[in-house]
């Protein structure tokens, strides 16, 4: 799967391109839409999962929560007296690190928009409206093509990966 | 709808990690 980005001036262009999507085999689960806040997006699918920051920094704070848990474990297991930090408390202090590190990022995290739309952020606030579908990889070329044959209001914008839970 | 169904799996993700740090937890004690 491959995540499409599309930038559309206007709620009717945004109808259109969306239904475009769905007639041509997008289920609306792999479609998102994202706008500035106050802007009425009803009856199109909204950023779900994709509109906070909680998944990208819940994976930043698992990963550097888990290296510095290790880090801290291998420290002390060098320097504490024999048999007072073994093999598996420098693993329990690395998982202990990865959780705490995760909770609090993430919960902190979802309190911002999403940092992986920051490039779209400037886009967003002048009224443009952020559309994305997940497509199969071998159909991207066939979606990029239809979308600047029949839409021409439409700009595409490129890439976006999913976003993956541990990085 | 989809919102709710994000937060909903953002609750799950937390509380999964809050009952692993708590089985965690729990084996430090029982380790010193």
């Amino acid at each position: 799967m491959q995540r499409l980005c599309f930038l559309s001036p206007d709620i009717e262009h945004t109808r259109q391109l969306v239904e475009d999507l769905k007639r041509n085999g997008i289920s609306e689960k792999h479609l998102y839409t994202v706008a500035r806040p106050g802007m009425d997006l009803a009856g199109l699918p909204d950023a779900g999962s994709q509109a906070d920051d909680f998944l990208p920094s819940y994976g930043r704070g698992f990963t550097f929560g888990g290296a510095a848990g290790l880090g801290l474990g291998l420290l002390a297991r060098f320097m504490a007296p024999a048999g007072l930090a073994t093999g598996g408390a420098v693993l329990i202090a690395g998982l202990l690190g990865a959780g705490l590190g995760g909770l609090l990022t993430g919960m902190a995290g979802s309190a911002f928009s999403n940092s992986r739309l920051n490039k779209f952020q400037s886009a967003i606030e002048q009224g443009r409206i952020l559309v994305m579908a997940d497509v199969p990889t071998e159909d991207v070329g066939r979606y990029e093509s239809l979308v600047s044959e029949f839409e021409p209001g439409i700009q595409y914008a490129g890439f976006e990966p999913p976003p993956r839970l541990i990085p | 709808m989809r919102r709710e169904g994000a937060f909903f799996r953002n609750g799950l993700i937390i509380a999964g990690t809050l009952i692993g740090l708590i089985i965690l937890l729990v084996i430090v004690a029982k380790m010193i």
